[in-house]
């Protein structure tokens, strides 16, 4: 027997998994600390490679007077420039992706609450259907 | 305006009958347009301006989903300019990479507005796309649409050059690829057309989030307010007066299109179709499910009236028969 009420809890439940519940399903894998974490760590990672285009870009740029002054350049002061430039790039980007994917995953869990209530209803329903058959019961004994 | 909604349901109708062909006829024929476009600015390969390649890249486009078509057009314009002058194909390259590791990847939902800036700015109303974003998103969208601007301009400037670039010597690809980034760093309107963008945005998401009348209206209005003002100070100071006429207009039809997008917004927002699929210990279920259309609440209202009056009658009814 086709049961309506399920039918329409798991086409809500289905629809949900199939947009945006794709994502927050995923998320819910991991603490919220974790997730930030990592989110961290990648951006750790994509601002260093864009970081190091940016440098190959300017090298490139000031080729001519690289090589022709390659004897006599500060190279400590070029090295602390850079390192400079780029912790304090890195230190705003942390802290974007910081407030950024905290306030993401605070969201995404709300979203879930509402995805586990209907589920919560689904279960009820299939109780339901249990308490009617007296072999699923039986089995449920068994096991 | 009866007469509007009126259309607009029937669209809705129409729509939601026929999303399965209109999705992709919609997302071709935009892919066509981007591809026309690219071509007509920097057509420089016969490869790629075929009307062949072009029909097969939209059709491409058109079944899959927009990052492809984004990345698509990206790889487009990389070959023209590659047959024109490799130094600056590898400019733009690092350019497109550097954007993605520190601005896109935050917000890989907003590709397209990437692309969606240089083409509308080729339509003179690229103002349409920070109006549109305050309205649907969050201000994060900043980043994409600094992006947007800096591709428009940065093929702009090398459009200008690549007609120089025909015959060089490697010495002059140096010159070539200094001079591109000199411009970039001496091209003052890059930098305040961003800034205004982003003022637009952040404009626009403000007046939309107050607890007002026609909010979403008038933060169209404010926006597009704001567009003309921040562009009129550079357009004076850099004395550029030539665009201001074309900027004014270009804004009052970008608001003009924001206000159109945004009444059939939430009605197609909440109409398409969904198909899934699932199953239980019984079956398979492949359900079609279709999101009602809530015109006919005024009538459900005097049902509800209605049966309240039955209920209460009854109840006198059996309250009497009680007596």
């Amino acid at each position: 027997m086709l049961n309506n009420r399920k039918i329409r809890l798991m086409t809500k439940l289905a629809v949900y998994e199939k947009n945006d519940g794709k994502e927050d399903i995923k998320l819910s894998k991991y603490y919220k600390t974790d997730y930030v974490r990592l989110q961290i760590l990648k951006t750790i990672l994509s601002v260093t490679v864009g970081y190091l285009l940016i440098l190959l870009m300017i090298v490139i740029y000031k080729s001519e007077y690289l090589i022709a002054n390659a004897v006599s350049l500060d190279y400590k002061t070029i090295g602390v420039t850079m390192l400079g430039t780029y912790i304090i790039l890195l230190t705003v980007f942390i802290v974007g992706t910081l407030i950024g994917y905290s306030f993401k995953y605070d969201k995404s869990r709300k979203k879930l609450g509402k995805y586990y209530k209907t589920l919560k209803k689904l279960r009820m329903i299939y109780r339901e259907e249990d308490g009617l058959e007296t072999e699923d019961t039986n089995r449920e004994d068994m096991i | 305006m009866m007469a509007l909604l009126e259309f607009r349901e029937r669209l809705r109708a129409i729509y939601q009958k026929y999303q399965l062909f209109i999705d992709p006829a919609v997302k071709f024929l935009v892919a066509l347009f981007v591809f026309t476009m690219i071509n007509r600015a920097i057509g420089y390969d016969a490869r790629f301006t075929n009307i062949l390649v072009v029909l097969l890249l939209s059709a491409v486009s058109a079944f899959t989903p927009s990052a492809v078509l984004v990345l698509l057009a990206m790889a487009v314009s990389i070959a023209h300019i590659y047959s024109v002058t490799k130094i600056l194909t590898f400019l733009i390259a690092v350019v497109f990479l550097v954007l993605y590791c520190l601005f896109l990847h935050f917000t890989p939902r907003y590709g397209y507005v990437v692309l969606a800036i240089p083409i509308l700015y080729t339509l003179h109303i690229p103002y349409v796309v920070p109006i549109v974003l305050g309205l649907i998103a969050t201000p994060i969208t900043i980043l994409p649409a600094a992006c947007g601007v800096f591709v428009y301009y940065l093929f702009a400037i090398i459009k200008e050059e690549a007609v120089t670039a025909v015959s060089t010597s490697l010495d002059d690809t140096l010159l070539l690829y200094t001079r591109v980034i000199d411009k970039i760093m001496d091209n003052k309107q890059l930098f305040m057309s961003i800034i205004i963008f982003a003022l637009i945005i952040v404009v626009v998401y403000a007046v939309r989030k107050l607890k007002i009348e026609y909010a979403f209206e008038i933060a169209v209005g404010a926006g597009a307010v704001a567009c003309i003002l921040g562009f009129l100070i550079v357009d004076l100071r850099l004395d550029i007066s030539k665009q201001i006429a074309t900027m004014i207009l270009g804004t009052i039809g970008s608001a003009a299109i924001a206000i159109v997008i945004q009444f059939f917004r939430r009605a197609l927002d909440y109409t398409a179709v969904e198909n899934v699929q699932f199953e239980d210990d019984d079956y398979y279920y492949y359900v079609k499910a279709v999101p009602k259309i809530n015109v006919s609440m005024p009538q459900m209202r005097v049902k509800r009236i209605n049966a309240q009056k039955v209920s209460d009658t009854v109840k006198a009814d059996s309250t009497e028969n009680q007596d």
